[in-house]
């Protein structure tokens, strides 16, 4: 029955693939896409236009869901997501610090959120931590770590008033103009940190059961939940240093994927990683299609689709 | 497994808790701690399982100090049930017990034989094969408590710890989970050391008893010489009398308490 139910997430994955790559200003046909085309624009465009986009759509669908995954056990709060625990505004200030005040930024963008990342892991952290995590105390010390990242991310703004056009594009998450480039900067954090989260997922089941009873199974809660914390750190930093602070896919999607598939993470992490990417390889495809030629960026869209879930996800559970 | 500990003393936030602790819980027989709200005993039995590290003293399981054995070695030796737990709301009987298969884990693979043979025995001595694949959540309280404490017992423990074990359960199940405790410990010679409230079980299920009081041992010993109406006054400040019951079992009963400034 679950097997059958990953395969379905599986093929909307698939459907999410094609269909970004058939739809946007110019219309490329599936058979085109299998037999080749003759036309060398709408290769080009199909080439280094829609495919590198749509697999960056994927890896960051990937990245985000994934590392909302291990959150949501790690914190053992379900409201856990990189961006409401402050990792995403950790990651967008040193972003648009690097941005704003280094020309030719685009080298630096990465290394810099992902340092931004882990320090705001792990300020939430060491202010969370009192004889072991406890979760109310994760939620309201990333409430108070975002407001005071995103208060130095507001004063940049207004130092920097001239690029900040840039600097809003990139907070509100989207997909426009991404190329092979950045695929070259995803491909290593997503593939080794699925290989890490994967391996982790008996770990993560156990770290689900509290923090007494997985030390009494052999867990060394602390030292995992370090470990696991830092993979969700690099998976979030890397999607957020190449498509901005794209919010809610790290926390809707682990959470739909639970409601499909339970809570057993050797299931529900490869289809927290394949609903993710199909719900922002979908996302954008409407994004950029909806309001043709104007393109939404996606961030905006997802915001809109996610709060309502969010709030049903809350009237249904809590 | 035999499993001693000496000298332990513990501070926690600043408070002394346990002083100069020395108590030697013996292979194969059943130990209750008993004392007042407070007095540590929660304290001791999660320093001798490692869940709180920062102590002083040495805890030994026959001789080897627990703290260089290692989390994971630990945890194929030893098993405890503590109060605070969860399970996510689709876990089934079968899914918690077969966490208790952690500890043997490989790398690669799923369940050995061997782990299948843990998680069915676990089922039968708990009498929760029928309920194998329902949700924990949709159990009782009695049968929650067995489902947990079949979890611990996949580990396949020598030593087993319990933490309060039969709270917030009614009577029939109180005495359905400390026959199952029992159980365990004729059948695999378990040595089971149990934080217990009620007097009279303590008295009647355990082979040793320790009292815990003001940081320290107050008295350890056979259950029917030291737990005394003396000895009732002294930890508790209660008036107690004892007599027999139908089965021939000394029972305790309190009266009234001794000091009653409130």
């Amino acid at each position: 029955m679950k097997t059958i139910k990953l395969s379905l997430i599986f093929a909307a994955t698939v459907a999410g693939f094609f269909l970004s790559l058939i739809n946007g200003s110019v219309e490329i046909s599936s058979a085109q896409i299998f037999f080749g085309i003759e036309d060398e624009t709408k290769r080009q465009i199909l080439e280094n236009i829609r495919l590198p986009r749509t697999i960056v759509a994927i890896l960051v669908g990937v990245n985000l869901s994934l590392s909302g995954a291990i959150l949501q056990a790690v914190m053992k709060n379900p409201l856990a997501d990189p961006h409401i625990i402050g990792i995403s505004s950790g990651a967008g200030l040193f972003g648009i610090f690097v941005m704003m005040v280094v020309d030719d930024a685009g080298a630096f963008m990465t290394p810099a959120a992902f340092v931004g990342a882990m320090l705001a892991a792990a300020l939430i952290y060491l202010l969370a931590w009192k004889d072991g995590i406890r979760p109310i105390r994760v939620i309201l010390a990333g409430v108070a770590v975002s407001a005071f990242l995103g208060a130095g991310i507001s004063a940049l703004l207004i130092f920097y008033s001239d690029k900040v056009h840039g600097a809003l594009l990139w907070m509100v998450g989207g997909l426009s103009a991404r190329s092979w480039q950045h695929v070259e900067i995803l491909l290593p954090y997503s593939i080794a940190g699925t290989i890490a989260t994967f391996l982790a997922a008996r770990h993560l089941n156990v770290l689900q059961l509290g923090d007494e009873v997985a030390t009494g199974l052999g867990l060394r809660v602390n030292l995992v939940r370090t470990i696991l914390t830092t993979i969700a750190a690099l998976l979030a930093a890397s999607a957020v240093c190449v498509v901005g602070l794209l919010g809610f896919v790290g926390l809707i999607v682990p959470h739909t994927a639970r409601l499909i598939l339970g809570s057993d993470y050797r299931l529900l992490l490869p289809g927290a990683a394949l609903l993710g990417a199909a719900v922002v390889t979908i996302s954008d495809t409407f994004a950029r299609t909806i309001f043709a030629p104007t393109e939404l960026p996606v961030g905006i869209l997802m915001a809109m689709l996610g709060a309502p879930f969010f709030l049903y996800l809350l009237r249904k559970e809590l | 497994m035999n499993l001693s500990a000496e000298n332990i003393s513990v501070r926690l936030g600043g408070k002394e808790i346990l002083r100069n602790v020395n108590c030697n819980f013996l292979s194969g027989k059943k130990t209750a701690i008993i004392g007042p709200n407070g007095a540590g005993k929660s304290t001791l039995l999660k320093i001798l399982c490692l869940l709180i590290k920062n102590f002083s003293g040495n805890v030994k399981i026959d001789g080897i100090d627990i703290r260089t054995l290692g989390r994971n070695n630990l945890a194929r030796i030893m098993a405890i049930l503590p109060q605070e737990r969860d399970a996510p709301h689709d876990t089934t009987v079968k899914q918690l017990i077969s966490f208790g298969r952690f500890p043997y884990r490989k790398f690669f693979g799923g369940n050995s034989s061997e782990d299948d043979a843990a998680i069915k025995n676990a089922l039968e001595i708990t009498k929760l094969t029928d309920f194998a694949n329902r949700q924990v959540i949709s159990l009782s309280g009695g049968e929650k408590q067995r489902a947990w404490l079949a979890m611990t017992l996949a580990q396949r423990p020598k030593i087993l710890l319990l933490d309060e074990p039969t709270t917030y359960l009614d009577i029939s199940h109180q005495l359905e989970v400390m026959d199952i405790i029992s159980d365990v410990n004729k059948k695999f010679s378990t040595t089971i050391i149990m934080v217990l409230h009620d007097i009279n079980h303590a008295r009647l299920f355990s082979d040793q008893i320790l009292i815990i009081k003001d940081k320290k041992v107050f008295a350890a010993g056979n259950p029917k010489k030291i737990l005394s109406a003396q000895t009732l006054s002294d930890i508790f400040n209660v008036e107690a009398d004892i007599f027999k019951n139908s089965a021939g079992d000394e029972i305790i009963f309190p009266i009234r308490r001794t000091n009653s400034e409130f």
